[in-house]
């Protein structure tokens, strides 16, 4: 899909007005942002709203999440566990520590493992 | 208070409080005029008008008019103030801050690196193809015990051509990912931005009903005082005499361009109005 994020007024109202008159094309909409149907169509409206607001308008295109492809079991098996864990105060540092859990440094540093890199067409 | 006003059309000059100009005269050049200072073929000297006079400097049968927003101006060219004021010039000096930095950070854009990326991508995999087809040569050549100098050689200009066409692709992603770093950091601001605009146009929401609020009984006073009003609701009264209301409330600057018959003769309307008008 496309992830479309408007950052002025005027960009935010073109938005919702394109929101509005494509309901068809549009998977969800929040506020200044909006998801467009990975379609010719959707692209259209995007790159319109980008024509006329410049870099008022961001565009990303997302790809399906597949967590067993795209992370590592260990950081799985963490968020299941710490979710189930007895202790609802217990912060996760404490909880990992001692484990074989990964830490938080340890994950904010590691990408994930993606299909192609930036600027994939 | 009111100023003497000069208009010229042509050659005919007029010069006073009230000026009754001829009906050939188009009271939409007039406005403009008095808007621009001077609107071809017609030029007219008097103070510079304020917002209101959007809403007030025309006034005709056919016209319309946001009430609350005339209104609201008219507050202001009396210097009436609000709660609100304060915080509204704060959100303006920081949104012209925020203007400045996102002016002086320039906008890089990103789309030539896309290009590159997309073309590079498009000729590599056009490139791994070549390389496949001359290491296929090359097998064949092997196979059949031919001479194989100038299938290596071809293979390995395929492999040396799609070797710089992948650094090229590494450099251009590098650019790609630095321009969405700075353009991050740009649009933190932009976002910024625009909730402080959100913000200040909540807060000027409220100002403006402040105003309202403050005219209100002045304003129901002087709709029943337009010649011939028969309105009972002062904010559904017919925009004419809204318009007539709002202008007699405001303290304005600048004519007002007249037409309409609600009063005995123009010095009558501008005594009226306490503004100065060109009648048509």
């Amino acid at each position: 899909m496309l992830l479309v994020i408007t950052y002025s007024r005027s960009a935010r109202e073109s938005l919702r007005n394109i929101c509005r008159a494509h309901e068809e094309s549009i998977v969800r909409q929040f506020g200044r942002a909006a998801l467009f149907e990975a379609t010719e169509f959707g692209a259209f409206q995007a790159l319109r709203l980008r024509e006329k607001h410049d870099d008022a308008v961001q565009v990303e295109r997302t790809r399906p999440f597949n967590e067993f492809g795209a992370v590592p079991a260990a950081v799985r098996e963490a968020a299941t566990e710490y979710e189930n864990r007895d202790e609802p105060a217990i912060p996760y540092a404490i909880f990992a520590s001692g484990t074989d859990h990964p830490s938080k440094a340890q994950m904010q540093e590691s990408e994930l493992r993606s299909p192609g890199s930036v600027g994939d067409p | 208070m009111t100023q003497p006003i000069t208009v010229r059309i042509g050659d005919t000059v007029r010069h006073g409080e009230v000026i009754d100009l001829p009906a050939t005269a188009n009271p939409t050049v007039l406005r403009d005029a008095i808007r621009e200072g001077n609107s071809e073929p017609v030029s007219i000297d008097c103070e510079r008008p304020q917002p209101v006079h959007d809403h007030v400097g025309y006034i005709h049968t056919e016209m319309g008019i946001r009430t609350q927003t005339a209104l609201a101006r008219a507050g202001r060219s009396r210097e009436l103030t609000t709660a609100s004021d304060d915080e509204i010039a704060t959100l303006d000096a920081e949104i012209t801050e925020l203007d400045a930095e996102l002016a002086a950070q320039g906008h890089h854009s990103a789309v030539e690196h896309r290009v590159e990326i997309a073309e590079n991508r498009r000729e590599r995999a056009e490139l791994r193809e070549a390389v496949e087809a001359a290491r296929g040569r090359l097998q064949a050549c092997r196979e059949h015990s031919l001479d194989t100098e100038g299938a290596v050689e071809a293979l390995e200009a395929a492999i040396t051509e799609l070797s710089e066409r992948e650094t090229a692709t590494a450099a251009a992603a590098e650019q790609l990912d630095h321009a969405r770093e700075t353009n991050r950091t740009r649009r933190d601001l932009r976002e910024k931005r625009l909730r402080l605009e959100d913000r200040r146009a909540n807060l000027k929401r409220d100002a403006r009903a402040s105003l309202v609020d403050q005219l209100n009984e002045e304003f129901s006073a002087a709709v029943d005082a337009v010649p011939g009003s028969t309105a009972t609701d002062p904010f559904d009264a017919p925009p004419v005499v809204t318009a007539l209301a709002v202008a007699r409330i405001a303290d304005l600057d600048a004519p007002v361009v007249l037409d309409c018959d609600r009063f005995d003769s123009p010095g009558a309307a501008s005594d009226w109005l306490d503004t100065p008008i060109l009648y048509v």
